[in-house]
């Protein structure tokens, strides 16, 4: 039995059906209810339904053998498993924005507003910009609006919430889509059905 | 008294079997008895597990540091050169950030290595007795086993420089062949060297298979030398009636600055974590300054506390309640008595708040008294 951790959402539903279509299917997910596990016993898979920034810690600590979860949440909590295969789904960008006539001045310290706090850390230490963090949780965009902050680190997509907000993209710095992650172990001991899927999914993507 | 060996935890059990394999193998214990200098562990960042050491300062004004790791103390410390060999093991706590909880955890830690000469017979004993040690934990275990000479081999075509050979080092690690194709292009590295690099990172299975594709893409001296070494291992082993539950992995790479030879680590069924992990680290001892090669493990035992395990259902087999007016010589020996057969046995005026007890026995003039089964 291969326990696969989906999140719950938009990217979790293609990445279903993605599995679906290479025999990994569970009718029992279509059903209307509350219930977070969904096994198919005769083709040995069980599908956990969690929160998308979750799917990570469950495989990391082995309660999901396998799981598919976003680049971005990879890089900011770098957790100790294997990174499979690009699934080429829930495709954007890791980006940096500013209110449209921002100019940076390089001689204060930039205040930057995320939800992505290692990534931010990451990316400005590179530059060797001194900054401050503020860790929002989300409408990120609204900081530089009200003076919060200099500029944001999130994900954009089709970039609409950033124009929309008066804001513009300064730089784009990370592609951002749903891996495939295995933990250490699984990988060893469950070697076989692991292969076989990444061996199937890559005809897919 | 005898000790209740159904009551002692995984961990336990483990430490005192392997101490006995160890010691029948002439390793002799090692004691950390003082606090090393932080310096150490600063100047050797790399070779821990995480780069976070907990300090204090001495009282004469020294920076010290709670012992992250055993290994860096031991090739400190030790007398050991090419001519005279020292085989050692320790069991001591170690203190390091937990993976679980990311906090510092003091975490208890058992382990072996061979300092002054690493021969092929060295390998060969230090792989049985990882072996041995796993089995001595569960016998659903796998030894992941590789060489660092395989990969490092192929490095040396492709003459890439540290960054660059840094970056795509770890992406083999991780398995991850998008990002190993993404670097390996910005690294202008050819067509066919890299998809050389992708199929190492899948070079992972059974020791005779792995070992035949990985003859497949040896390119050079270096590369084949290392498959013969490791075949010329895994025969003796075999012929042990050991290494059935060896892997070839070879997209497993230690720190470079610190591990040459062969590397390996060991899993347990239904352990999210390796519980051993080990190999030859004689660049290290290069790079202390000593004239010795290395090879050891370490044992994680506190990893094994998450083994399946029953649950014990009674704090105490036998329960026995007593008054003010008791005769405790009587006492003393009923209670003797109960232990001797076998029971764990509290015994007390009243019963303590929360214990779980099997049978509650109330002690009389006439002697003990049954009076209920089960709390």
């Amino acid at each position: 039995m291969l326990n696969i951790a989906l999140p719950k959402g938009r990217l979790g539903d293609q990445v279903y059906e993605l599995l679906e279509r290479i025999g990994y299917d569970c009718k029992s997910i279509y059903e209307e209810n509350r219930k977070l596990v969904f096994e198919n016993i005769e083709n040995g898979v069980r599908y956990l339904l969690v929160k998308p920034s979750d799917v990570a810690i469950y495989v990391e600590h082995h309660a999901a053998d396998i799981g598919i979860v976003g680049k971005d949440i990879l890089l900011e909590h770098q957790p100790d498993v294997y990174e499979l295969l690009d699934l080429n789904l829930g495709k954007c960008r890791m980006a940096v924005a500013a209110k449209n006539n921002y100019v940076e001045d390089k001689d204060r310290t930039l205040r930057v507003a995320t939800k992505f706090v290692n990534i931010a850390k990451d990316y400005y230490a590179g530059m060797n910009r001194d900054i401050d963090i503020i860790k929002l949780n989300g409408s990120i965009e609204l900081a530089p609006i009200l003076g919060l902050s200099d500029v944001i680190v999130d994900i954009v997509e089709s970039g609409n919430t950033i124009r929309e907000n008066n804001l513009k993209i300064i730089d784009e710095f990370k592609q951002i889509s749903a891996r495939l992650i295995a933990n250490k172990s699984s990988y060893i001991f469950k070697n076989e059905m692991i292969g076989q899927m990444v061996e199937k999914l890559q005809t897919m993507v | 008294m005898k000790l209740q060996i159904k009551s002692l935890k995984p961990e336990e059990t483990v430490t005192i079997q392997l101490r006995g394999l160890y010691e029948s193998y002439g390793y002799k214990k090692y004691r950390m008895g003082r606090f090393e200098e932080y310096s150490l562990y600063a100047m050797n960042k790399r070779f821990l597990a995480s780069e976070n050491v907990i300090t204090f300062t001495d009282l004469d004004g020294k920076l010290l540091a709670l012992k992250p790791d055993v290994t860096l103390s031991i090739v400190k410390n030790t007398k050991a050169n090419r001519e005279n060999t020292e085989k050692l093991y320790y069991i001591e706590n170690v203190y390091r950030e937990s993976k679980e909880s990311h906090t510092y955890k003091e975490i208890s830690q058992m382990g072996l290595e061979i300092i002054g000469n690493v021969d092929r017979y060295a390998a060969i004993e230090v792989l049985s007795l990882a072996e041995h040690s796993l089995n001595a934990i569960s016998p659903q275990f796998i030894l992941s086993v590789s060489h660092m000479n395989f990969v490092l081999g192929f490095f040396d075509e492709l003459q890439l420089d540290e960054e660059k050979k840094k970056r795509i080092l770890q992406c083999i690690r991780s398995k991850n062949t998008n990002e190993l194709k993404l670097a390996g292009q910005e690294a202008k590295i050819k067509e066919e060297q890299l998809s050389v690099l992708c199929k190492i990172l899948t070079l992972y299975g059974d020791f005779s298979s792995t070992l035949r594709k990985a003859n497949e893409i040896a390119v050079n001296n270096v590369m084949k030398e290392t498959l013969k070494e490791l075949e010329a291992i895994y025969r003796v082993l075999r012929t042990l009636n050991l290494g059935k539950k060896i892997q070839l992995d070879f997209s497993m790479i230690n720190d470079i600055d610190y591990y040459n030879g062969i590397i390996f680590q060991g899993y347990i069924e239904g352990l999210p974590r390796s519980v051993l992990a080990g190999g030859e680290y004689s660049v290290m001892m290069e790079k202390m300054g000593r004239d010795a090669e290395a090879l050891g493990f370490a044992l994680y035992l506190s990893e094994l506390q998450h083994l399946p395990m029953e649950p014990s259902i009674y704090d105490v087999e036998a329960m026995i309640l007593y008054d003010k007016d008791t005769d405790y010589g009587k006492l003393a020996s009923a209670v003797r008595q109960l232990i001797k057969e076998g029971n764990r046995v509290r015994a007390a005026e009243a019963i303590p708040k929360g214990l779980r007890y099997k049978t509650l026995y109330r002690f009389t003039q006439d002697g003990l008294r049954e009076e209920r089964k089960e709390c």
